[in-house]
């Protein structure tokens, strides 16, 4: 991910107590952080309050940032391990696959178009959502925010291996939840209706 | 049929330049892979997942997000501030609670009867409980409106040490001072 223009001044000015920059930055990272929260959870509005909530954690915890680090491995590491904790603390009453995929704009007018869409994204959420709550921040963080190894292992707190062994059991166990799915394509499209 | 070296190699990623396989390494994966219906299955999945995954786009929150974090961090620093002039209130509380302990105890033997020093001791307790309600309500409303930095509960501790030690100094510094020692013939 790329640093923002004039970052480091407002990262420097928010901690020293500017409110205003700080809402810079909020501004600049909302999409990411949206973004991460989202395909963690799964829902508009869960991922709206996570990535509210991740916001208020690093303004309150701004002052223990090391400038030496980018902020945004910085920012995004807070936003996973809120939604991590999210997750494991979820009361299994309703299964995400369960939730309704709102219609998120995407600039497409075909219908098709659209229902390609959200079929797509009802397949990535369900991918996603086979996967352990660490797995799953490592597998966005690689394929969403090109994040090296070396980033994630920092921003999620695990050794290099570890993000690799978790990467390549994201891989093995989304492929093995591709092929369940696949094999019954009417009730996939019985759920893409739905 | 021995799959793992295989199955390492099919979920390499085409990110990764480093997970790109050698010659042979691909040539043994082809072998296998055209007589194993399993593998190729997953690795047949798993490129098709990559894809969409390289693929998805970054979602966007609804309009209007940095205004409603400035909300809700206004909301944040309230329901803090109240929390502050909750905890001011217990330890003002415990600290009064302790003094008028110390009271008794000093007190004790020019009460002729208990009676009167506990209902005294009641009236005490109940009058000091709606002061420092006010001064807790006045607290967090002064932290609200002069926008006063959060003090950590350590530091609560420090300040609350200090004014409880002055007060029992102030206490024995009377008690000494009111009852000199009396001096045998």
């Amino acid at each position: 991910m790329q640093d923002h223009e004039g970052e480091s001044d407002w990262i420097i000015r928010a901690q020293q107590g500017d409110d205003l920059a700080f809402t810079r930055l909020v501004d600049a990272y909302q999409r990411p952080v949206f973004n991460l929260c989202y395909r963690m959870l799964g829902n508009t509005q869960d991922a709206e309050d996570a990535s509210q909530e991740a916001f208020l954690r690093a303004y309150r915890s701004l002052r223990s940032y090391d400038n030496a680090r980018a902020f945004s491995t910085w920012l995004l590491s807070i936003a996973a391990h809120h939604c991590i904790d999210q997750i494991r603390r979820r009361r299994p009453v309703v299964s995400v696959e369960e939730l309704p995929v709102p219609d998120l704009p995407d600039g497409s007018v075909n219908l098709e178009t659209k229902l390609s869409k959200k079929e797509e994204r009802i397949k990535i959420r369900n991918l996603l959502n086979a996967l352990e709550p660490t797995d799953r921040a490592t597998v966005i963080m690689y394929y969403w925010y090109d994040f090296s190894y070396a980033e994630i292992s920092q921003a999620l707190k695990l050794t290099e291996s570890a993000v690799k062994s978790r990467l390549h059991r994201a891989r093995r166990l989304m492929s093995q939840r591709w092929l369940e799915e696949n094999s019954s394509p009417v009730l996939a499209t019985e759920r893409i209706l739905a | 049929m021995n799959h793992l070296p295989y199955r390492e190699w099919l979920f390499a990623s085409l990110k990764e330049p480093n997970d790109v396989l050698t010659p042979e390494q691909s040539g043994a994966l082809h072998d296998h892979l055209a007589e194993c219906p399993e593998c190729r299955s997953l690795a047949e999945a798993w490129q098709t997942i990559e894809v969409d995954l390289l693929a998805a786009p970054h979602v966007s929150p609804a309009p209007g997000f940095t205004a409603r974090w400035q909300d809700r961090l206004v909301l944040d620093r309230q329901r803090r501030n109240n929390r502050q002039g909750v905890v001011l209130m217990i330890a003002s509380f415990g600290v009064g609670m302790f003094l008028m302990s110390v009271l008794v105890f000093l007190a004790w033997p020019l009460v002729s009867t208990p009676s009167v020093l506990i209902w005294t001791y009641l009236y005490q307790v109940l009058r000091w409980i709606s002061i420092f309600g006010a001064f807790q309500q006045f607290a967090g409303s002064l932290f609200h409106v002069a926008d006063l930095p959060l003090i950590s509960p350590l530091e609560w501790v420090f300040i609350f040490g200090f004014i409880t030690t002055l007060c029992v100094l102030w206490v024995v510094s009377y008690r000494v001072l009111t009852n000199p020692r009396s001096v045998s013939k």
